[in-house]
């Protein structure tokens, strides 16, 4: 089965999430900000990586750009979460969907499941 | 030509942004000061913080909202998007929001102080709130842990030039929490119950390095946020009465009362008129207005029982120019339904309508509005401040005041400020004869200024107000001897004049 990276540095949504996605039969690992997420990924490249865009230490925006230019991070799409949607439309990275806070299971779930089987790209929206 | 003098850094203002709060803290938090706001749950700490986040980076700051342990930010920010402060575009840029929940988790408070201190650094923040703040203290359960955390943090906030608020829950009264004493200031928010009524409080119990208003001020969450209602009395200070050579007298517009106060009422004086319901306080002050805009003289009504249509609708029927004048703009009609006012806000409103179009002439139609906005142990000051505000204003104010002993012999005015801050006092009474009731008005009191202390009758019809030139009909309908209906004045001085003869 795919491993989602999680990562939020809101322990309530990392919580939620490894619950929805480990009932759906994915493996699941979280970090709490861009920076613990590089490391994990480091060790660990997973299938597709949820993340939020305001974290503390390295952001949403600056972890999609750190995966971009790491060849080997290259193609790991990412599902961007923000409350605040402008923070999507004025980043300049890149992305394979975007899921408006607070989101819903279904949602979350079927963009999950299509951005598995596609490669990332710019702009895509989830709706 | 002056040159601005700019204060000490460390003097330097922070303002809130939220109305009214900055009048308690004299302009603002001082920059790089650590802040306390606490209150029980749904106080409003949150919206007070947020506000002070937009508002802060509306005007050039930047800052970094830190969660600990409260709700989600995607739910926060969806609660907040309902408020007018709020706007999407700073945000993740000049405002940023981050949970700093996990790092408290093992009870390790470097770990969290490590992030507080990066995102300020990372962020250029000049404001820090951290919301929460009771989650430190329950996970390390030490407060010397917790003295220890909070000094480091201002120490690296403030030569970031950061200014710090921390929001905590507490519950009313308690001070004695080691943060308590760590902090540059203290800001509680709390409520407090009159019967089945809520009036929540602000109070700044603590502000180092700066002059406050001290005590507690009401505050409401509105559309716009919190806003803070600073107590009348304090903010208030019209102290210039209105004195001199250069008083006029304002008439009334009803001959009879003109002539018994000899000529009318001193500008800049307060009038109050008493009388029980139906004597016609409410007319006498329409009267008033109307003859202000005759003589192109702003007039305002506040009142808290009749709506503006109605009001209208009295006067017409009353054969009066009132209405007229309402709808051109020269009277504005102000109405507060007397429900769940907030005392300090209908000063700040009256006050604002006063000076909105230079208002001359004011008519107060009852003091009930205030007498229930809650707060009756500050009433007798809270008038005197008002009054003597709109003295300095050069606003000739005449009150209506309710009384309730419809037929009662004894006077017993209600003094709560208004009495002992008027200028004049008139009375208006029912007098029942010959199951006829009459109306009686009379000037109790006219301070810096003569009058005729006699006793009239008054009347209202369809051709509006009229007060008996003379004494003769009061005296008549006192003594007993005056007719009932069908028979008017005239006919009363005639029958008093016959008596008056007999007798002698």
């Amino acid at each position: 089965m795919a491993t989602i990276l999680v990562v939020d540095d809101e322990p309530a949504i990392v919580d939620i999430l490894r619950a929805i996605l480990e009932e759906e039969g994915y493996d699941v690992i979280t970090a709490s900000n861009g920076r613990q997420a590089l490391d994990l990924m480091a060790a660990q490249r997973p299938d597709a990586a949820i993340c939020d865009i305001m974290m503390p230490v390295l952001d949403g925006r600056a972890f999609c750009r750190a995966v971009e230019k790491d060849p080997l991070l290259q193609g790991v799409p990412i599902v961007l979460m923000s409350a605040v949607q402008d923070l999507v439309r004025k980043s300049d990275c890149k992305y394979a969907a975007y899921i408006q806070k607070p989101f819903d299971l279904d949602t979350m779930l079927n963009t999950l499941a299509r951005v598995l089987g596609e490669e990332p790209g710019i702009g895509q929206a989830a709706s | 030509m002056t040159s601005p003098v700019s204060q000490p850094a460390g003097f330097e203002r922070v303002p809130t942004g939220v109305p009214g709060f900055d009048v308690l803290l004299n302009g603002g938090f001082l920059r790089g000061g650590m802040y306390l706001i606490s209150g029980q749950p749904g106080s409003g700490k949150t919206v007070f913080g947020n506000q002070m986040a937009f508002n802060h980076v509306a005007n050039g700051g930047r800052a970094v909202y830190v969660t600990l342990l409260t709700e989600t930010h995607a739910r926060m920010l969806t609660h907040l998007s309902a408020f007018s402060f709020f706007r999407p575009e700073p945000i993740g840029d000049s405002l940023y929001y981050v949970s700093g929940y996990q790092m408290l988790q093992g009870g390790a408070l470097t770990a969290l102080l490590d992030l507080l201190q990066g995102v300020i650094r990372d962020q250029r923040a000049t404001l820090l709130i951290m919301d929460g703040l009771a989650a430190v203290d329950e996970s390390t359960g030490s407060d010397v842990l917790v003295k220890e955390f909070l000094q480091r943090l201002h120490v690296y906030a403030e030569a970031h030039g950061c200014t710090t608020l921390l929001l905590t829950h507490s519950d009313p009264g308690t001070r004695s929490r080691p943060e308590f004493t760590m902090v540059d200031g203290l800001v509680e928010m709390a409520a407090r119950y009159f019967g089945s009524r809520t009036i929540t409080e602000v109070e700044v119990s603590k502000l180092r390095g700066s002059k406050h208003l001290r005590g507690k001020h009401s505050y409401e969450i509105t559309d716009e946020g919190v806003v803070v209602h600073p107590r009348t009395e304090l903010v208030l200070r019209g102290l210039t009465a209105a004195t001199g050579q250069n008083r006029k007298r304002l008439a009334f517009g009803i001959p009879g009362l003109d002539q018994m106060m000899h000529g009318g009422v001193l500008t800049g004086s307060n009038t109050v008129l008493y009388g029980v319901p139906g004597t016609g306080k409410t007319m006498l002050g329409l009267h008033f207005l109307q003859e202000g805009a005759r003589n192109n003289e702003p007039g305002l009504y506040f009142g808290f029982y009749e709506t503006a249509e109605r009001l209208i609708n009295n006067a017409e029927d009353l054969g009066f120019e009132f209405a007229s004048y309402a709808r051109k703009g020269d009277i504005e009609i102000v109405w507060q339904p007397p429900l769940e006012g907030n005392l300090d806000h209908l000063a700040e409103q009256l006050i604002a309508a006063v000076r909105r179009r230079g208002v001359k002439r004011l008519f107060l139609d009852g003091l009930s509005g205030f007498q229930e906005a809650g707060y009756p142990e500050r009433l007798g000051r809270f008038t005197v401040a008002l009054t003597n505000e709109l003295r300095s204003l050069g606003v000739t104010t005449v009150f209506a005041v309710e009384l309730l002993d419809v037929f009662g012999q004894a006077l017993n005015l209600p003094s709560e400020g208004v009495s002992s801050s008027s200028e004049n006092i008139i009375l208006l009474r029912f007098v029942e004869l010959h199951s006829q009731l009459y109306r009686i008005i009379s000037i109790v009191k006219m301070r810096e200024s003569s009058y005729d202390s006699s006793v009239r009758e008054f009347m209202i019809d369809g051709s509006g107000i009229k007060v008996a030139d003379t004494f003769r009909s009061a005296e008549a309908i006192l003594t007993g001897v005056a007719r009932p209906q069908g028979h008017g004045q005239a006919e009363r001085d005639d029958e008093y004049a016959r008596e008056s003869t007999t007798d002698g």
